[in-house]
């Protein structure tokens, strides 16, 4: 049997968060998505305040960068301070490709930074990639 | 004359000479071309000529023993014989009454302007003085006219001399820099010029008058002048120079453009903002459309061939639609982007965007079996935005390798040379050409000349290749001939030495 992964998308635009879902849905692991559409729910979440009391920490995180009321830089840089959180991996999702970005994203800890694809193909490509590449190549911390 | 005079004082002891010279003296008096007045230490006319006869409208006879005041007009006549003493007591060859202007009184009451020349002769008689004098009516008629021209001028005008005096301005001048022209005449010309420019200002006269030829001032720098209460007004400058019998001058035309940079600011103001427009308009559409291509193309995939024909063709045209308007939108953006994105100019070795570009073109040079032949190795390194070269360098080999003919594989040849100051870059191909009719229409935004589907693309490369030439002070044009090929011109400004 192989475990489940469980992957926490954040993401307020829901024709994103559902395209990520179905690009994950024919995935070669089982996988577990929990989807939030904004950053404070997301810091909720991964520090278990309620009503996220008892969720369960993601192996992986896929986190968008503008999102309401925390924006994902935030939810990044909270996740890094907290030493139980800092090894999950957090993949960064953008529209944005600007160099001084990239950049100053990964300085704050992001493993990954990943334009969304305009086109379908295109976006069901990268997700494809970032599927084989984390749930398989790479070998996650035990959540 | 003078001399031979002269030369007549220094031996009037010998009387003999002096007799002898007497009478060559009257000859040659009476042969001047210039009318000539003898007058005595009385102030008596001793001798007059024909001009000077002509001149003054009196016979010789009216003239000889007549106090010299009978030829000056009333309002100097009083002070005339203190004038002619102390020419007497110290005489010596000069023009009279310098710097003042001369009038003749002739017979009937009537003055002529003239110019006096004074010459001391001794004769066997006693020191007598020679004037010679002049007509200048006619001259002072030219000069007035030419004031009534200056004067009449639409534009502000200002005569300045050698030594950068301001010699004559007209009204138009007096309105733009604030000053009446009795403040402006005898000062020099640095009055109107800003202090900051004023230190530097004479030098830059020099050397206008070192090689004087007509041009505007100060070639792309902006101009501003100065006015009286210290405001500055931008200006275009025109020089001329005016070669007068009395030397060179400058004739310096003064456009006042405060209106024409009002306007100039706000139409780059307006176009910034339309540009900043298109920038959010294009970059925030562009979220929403994503959706819409991405699910009617996730529509397409799932239900592709499960529903009916018409659901398939339906989707056809969703999937189609949106995805030509996501490329719509892309290059609107990349067409905003480049007055907003763009970098300073910097030396850029278009060689290395050239190579650059040959190898994101790799694919589809090879697709076509074409060749792309660099003719000018290197290509020279010119000002400009690298991002934007490369962009305009993938436009336009781009469309050279993409309107190909069916029958010949494409050859594209690449060169540059200076040219009037500027780098000349050319890219000929041997495509489908262009009939010239439509030679501005292909560089207007989104305007196609083949119908969608023979050859990719919205049409907006062109327009983009030539927004990023404006940027760069350069032009783009084409000549073309349809079924030949065509070959794409564009300029570049070269690095300029450091320190020029």
């Amino acid at each position: 049997l192989i475990p489940t992964v469980r992957i926490l998308v954040v993401e307020d635009n829901p024709g994103d968060a559902d395209l990520i879902a179905d690009a994950f849905a024919d995935a070669q692991r089982p996988v577990e998505l929990q989807v939030l559409v904004d950053g404070a729910q997301a810091v909720d979440f991964l520090l278990r305040r309620p009503p996220y009391a008892h969720a369960r920490r993601p192996h992986l995180v896929l986190l968008d960068l503008n999102l309401p009321k925390i924006g994902g830089r935030d939810v990044l840089r909270e996740l890094k301070r907290h030493e139980d959180l800092a090894h999950i991996p957090v993949v960064v999702l953008t529209t944005s490709d600007s160099p001084n970005d990239i950049a100053s994203l990964y300085a704050s800890g992001a493993s990954a930074y990943v334009c969304k694809a305009v086109d379908l193909t295109q976006f069901q490509r990268v997700m494809r990639g970032i599927e084989s590449f984390w749930l398989s190549v790479a070998k996650l911390p035990s959540a | 004359m003078t001399t031979e005079i002269t030369e007549t004082r220094q031996t009037k002891d010998t009387s003999a000479d002096a007799r002898r010279g007497d009478g060559s003296f009257r000859v040659i008096v009476e042969a001047a071309p210039n009318a000539m007045i003898v007058v005595d230490g009385n102030r008596t006319i001793t001798l007059v000529n024909k001009s000077a006869e002509r001149l003054f409208a009196y016979a010789r006879e009216e003239l000889i023993g007549q106090p010299i005041e009978l030829l000056v007009p009333d309002r100097a006549r009083a002070s005339h014989p203190r004038h002619v003493d102390s020419f007497f007591r110290q005489p010596t060859v000069r023009a009279m009454g310098a710097g003042r202007e001369l009038f003749g009184r002739r017979k009937d009451g009537t003055e002529v302007p003239i110019e006096i020349g004074l010459n001391p002769v001794d004769t066997p008689d006693g020191p007598r003085t020679l004037a010679s004098i002049i007509d200048i009516t006619e001259r002072k008629r030219e000069e007035a006219r030419f004031r009534l021209v200056v004067e009449a001028a639409p534009n502000a005008m200002i005569i300045v001399d050698r030594t950068q005096t301001i010699t004559l301005v007209n009204r138009k001048a007096e309105d733009l820099f604030g000053y009446t022209r009795e403040e402006l005449v005898g000062q020099r010309v640095e009055l109107l010029v800003p202090d900051r420019v004023r230190q530097r200002h004479p030098s830059l006269v020099d050397g206008f008058l070192d090689d004087p030829q007509a041009r505007p001032m100060g070639a792309g720098r902006e101009l501003y002048g100065r006015r009286k209460d210290g405001t500055e007004v931008p200006v275009e400058i025109g020089l001329s120079p005016l070669e007068a019998p009395d030397g060179m001058f400058m004739l310096v035309s003064i456009i006042d453009i405060t209106e024409r940079k009002r306007h100039e600011d706000e139409l780059r103001r307006s176009n910034a903002d339309l540009e900043q427009f298109a920038y959010i308009a294009s970059h925030d559409l562009q979220e929403p459309l994503r959706m819409v291509a991405s699910y009617t193309e996730l529509l397409a995939q799932r239900y592709q061939g499960k529903l009916d024909e018409r659901a398939d063709k339906y989707i056809f045209y969703a999937v189609d639609g949106a995805k030509r308007m996501q490329r719509l939108v892309a290059d609107l953006l990349a067409y905003a982007r480049v007055g907003s994105q763009g970098q300073p100019l910097a030396p850029v070795a278009t060689s290395e965007v050239v190579r650059r570009v040959l190898q994101l073109l790799g694919p589809t040079i090879k697709r076509e079996s074409a060749e792309v032949i660099v003719e000018s190795e290197p290509l020279p390194v010119v000002m400009g935005d690298e991002v934007q070269l490369q962009q305009l360098f993938l436009n336009l080999l781009g469309n050279a390798l993409k309107f190909r003919r069916d029958d010949e594989a494409p050859r594209v040849r690449v060169r540059a040379e200076l040219k009037d100051g500027a780098w000349l870059f050319a890219i000929a191909d041997n495509g489908i050409g262009v009939d010239m009719q439509f030679a501005e229409r292909i560089f207007q935004m989104f305007q196609r000349l083949h119908e969608r589907g023979k050859y990719d693309g919205s049409g907006i490369g062109l327009s983009i290749s030539k927004r990023i030439l404006d940027r760069h002070n350069g032009r783009l044009w084409l000549e073309s001939e349809l079924g030949r090929g065509s070959t794409f011109f564009f300029t570049l400004a070269p690095v300029r030495e450091v320190g020029r």
